[in-house]
């Protein structure tokens, strides 16, 4: 059955359709090429890139640069490596983006599902709150954090990133939400479950391909974020955004590319990571509501 | 077991008004079906008495307490959805304990009323499926067994049976109406369908305009609709309804169809107050009543001839249009009747139970 489904598609390879797949393979092209040149410059020796081709493979494979970014690179005058700053972003990426998801879950649950006086204009500023670029936001957060004592720490970015990422979120499930039907609410009421219990048991679990979008886009945001980070932490507490720009801007002794490759890899792959693991879910969550059932 | 009492029961979403003073009083057992067309409130009322909506004025009373400011959980009231509203992440066993278990329910008891709610409704062998692998008559069921196992005093139904193919409908209508019969819960059904009304309910409610047009027994309102909404609203097809006058001549009195010179006798009606000579009214006659003139039995009688115009067959009879003046006329003909489309025939009214309307105020007169 699906044998003869597939020659039916096979047969079907019209004009069109290779003129589509040879675009799309120029930008997979397009997209991988950086990357390509990026890996295969972090595992090069500096002499071999030096004299070496741009685009070749390396001729002998060496993980120096690797261990290098990673324990002993120069960022400022402190010479450790990445991974404090590697773990710091996990400690601020984590808590914020679960944070900044839950807190989205149930303002999108009480929006649709417990419509309020108001709802409406709370659900439009929110959504101006996206809107809002980052620099105006700067000043005044950092004298409100100031005031908090929260200045210069990690519990700091989390909550300026959750702040931030709140309206987005809220935007993520409320356009969910919006698509499931009231009577579900209405039958769980009448079954006894309160506010709580009928979001938790109910209408998270079904939102789950949401959580995922919204994992991913808060994740990608708050791990790649620069300005916040440079605004709002110093020294050994900076993201590793910050410390990789660092790395590759010091302006002292010879250029490393090697170690500038390695370090941009390391702080890029957590994104990676995510994409790959949940990405199944990605597309699935962004089409959601748009097919009933 | 419960009774239910809705006192002056008013709902206004901002200026317009759904709900005008409804009150109705409902048995402990009974079985009363809400009908009325689409629009017409009738899910509104229905989450009132559940509590999900709030009332603007007007009192709820469960075995005669004001139930107003109790929450819907604390009713005693357990309601079944159009669309179901089964818990899509769950399976049907925890579908249909989910409301005991947030109830704390002993674990034990639980799983022994699972047991004889899924015997009743014979979906044993669905427990472990999620809703999404039902059939729609397989969900129509555990939407009924979530509301059942809770075994509450009073059951609500919001049009239960409209997103079901026909065949479907009647057999799940015949189990609703055995299981209120084994229960014995009273019952509140809502739908707008006028045949399920008719066969399930004790008593009809019909709603419209935000009141209630009227209620009483399902019988009651087909032979004595109370005013023309209700005339037209219940049977199918609906009650012919012919305007015209009333006149007395030569010591009887007579109904004249509006533009024609036809006198059909209506002395045997009994009319509730004595009628003014030559008043606008409407005259009323079910299909039924429409037929060839050898199957009429009985004194009230009328003959005319008429030209059929459409047929149209369902095997048992012949339902046919008749041209009547202005008006259309339909009529039931035994099925062996034979007639041809365009031919003028004798047609004979069995006038024992008609219906004569006020044409100003669509009361019956
Ligand atoms: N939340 C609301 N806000 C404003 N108007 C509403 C609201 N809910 C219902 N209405 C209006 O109240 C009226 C009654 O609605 P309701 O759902 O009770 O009708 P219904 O009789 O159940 O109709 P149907 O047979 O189509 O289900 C409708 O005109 C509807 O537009
Ligand atoms: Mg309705």
């Amino acid at each position: 059955m699906s044998a003869i489904l597939h020659d039916r598609f096979i047969n079907r390879m019209t004009l069109g359709r290779w003129v589509l797949f040879a675009v799309l393979g120029l930008f997979v092209l397009y997209y991988l090429t950086p990357f390509y040149v990026m890996t295969i410059t972090s595992l090069k020796s500096l002499d071999e890139i030096r004299d070496g081709a741009f685009m070749g493979l390396p001729q002998s494979v060496t993980f120096d640069a690797w261990g290098k970014a990673w324990n002993t690179a120069c960022v400022g005058i402190q010479c450790d490596g990445l991974k404090g700053y590697f773990w710091n972003s996990v400690r601020m990426a984590i808590p914020a983006v679960l944070i900044s998801t839950l807190i989205g879950a149930i303002n999108g649950y009480a929006l649709t599902k417990w419509r309020f006086p108001g709802a409406n204009l709370i659900f439009a500023l929110m959504l101006f709150g996206c809107f809002i670029p980052f620099q105006v936001v700067i000043m005044p957060m950092a004298r409100l954090l100031g005031l908090m004592g929260l200045a210069g720490s990690i519990p700091g970015l989390v909550l300026v990133h959750v702040v931030y990422g709140i309206g987005f979120t809220t935007l993520f499930f409320r356009n969910f939400f919006i698509t499931v039907p009231d009577e579900l609410v209405k039958a769980a009421t009448m079954d006894g479950a309160g506010f709580m219990t009928i979001f938790w048991r109910i209408l998270l679990p079904i939102s789950l391909p949401t959580v995922v979008v919204t994992v991913i886009w808060q994740f990608t945001q708050i791990w790649n974020d620069f300005l916040f980070g440079v605004s709002f932490s110093a020294g050994g507490g900076q993201p590793i955004t910050v410390a990789l720009n660092n790395i590759v801007n010091s302006s002292t002794g010879v250029k490393e590319y090697n170690l500038d490759m390695a370090a941009a890899i390391i702080a890029g792959l957590p994104t990676l990571l995510v994409y790959v693991v949940a990405g199944r879910y990605f597309v699935r969550g962004l089409t959601a509501g748009s097919v009933k059932g | 077991m419960a009774s239910l009492e809705i006192r002056a029961l008013t709902k206004k979403f901002g200026d317009v008004t759904v709900l005008d003073h409804i009150g109705l009083v409902i048995q402990d057992g009974e079985f009363l079906v809400l009908v009325g067309p689409s629009g017409c409130g009738k899910s509104t009322l229905l989450n009132i008495i559940a509590g999900l909506e709030s009332e603007t004025c007007g009192e709820i009373l469960i075995d005669g307490r004001a139930v107003n400011d109790v929450h819907p959980k604390d009713r005693d009231i357990a309601m079944v959805f159009q669309s179901y509203a089964l818990y899509p992440n769950m399976t049907v066993r925890k579908n249909i304990t989910f409301g005991l278990k947030v109830r704390n329910t002993p674990g034990p008891k639980i799983e022994e009323m699972l047991a004889a709610v899924s015997d009743l409704l014979k979906i044993g062998s669905l427990l472990d499926r999620k809703p999404a692998q039902l059939s729609g008559g397989q969900r129509q069921r555990v939407a009924m067994g979530r509301a059942l196992v809770r075994d509450p005093s009073i059951f609500l139904f919001d049009e239960p049976l409209s997103n079901l193919d026909a065949k479907l409908r009647v057999e799940m209508r015949t189990e609703i109406k055995k299981l209120h019969h084994r229960l014995g819960t009273t019952i509140v059904y809502v739908t707008h369908d006028q045949t399920e009304a008719m066969n399930l309910a004790t008593r009809i409610a019909v709603l419209h305009q935000g009141r209630i047009q009227q209620l009483g027994a399902p019988q009651h309102l087909y032979d004595h609709p109370d005013n023309l909404f209700v005339a037209g609203f219940i049977g199918s097809p609906a009650m012919n309804l012919l305007p015209g006058s009333l006149s007395s001549s030569d010591g009887g009195l007579y109904f004249r169809p509006g533009d024609g010179e036809d006198l059909i006798r209506v002395d045997h009606y009994p009319f509730r107050e004595a009628p003014a000579d030559g008043a606008p009214v409407v005259f009323g006659i079910r299909p039924e009543c429409v037929t060839l003139p050898r199957e009429v039995e009985g004194q009230a009688r009328f003959e005319v001839e008429l030209v059929a115009e459409a047929v149209e067959t369902n095997g048992f009879d012949k339902h046919v249009a008749f041209a009547y003046g202005a008006s259309e006329l339909i009529g039931r003909l035994p099925a062996k009747a034979g007639l041809v489309a365009g031919q003028p025939m004798r047609v004979g009214f069995d006038l024992s139970g008609i219906s004569i309307f006020d044409r100003r105020s669509e009361r019956r007169l």
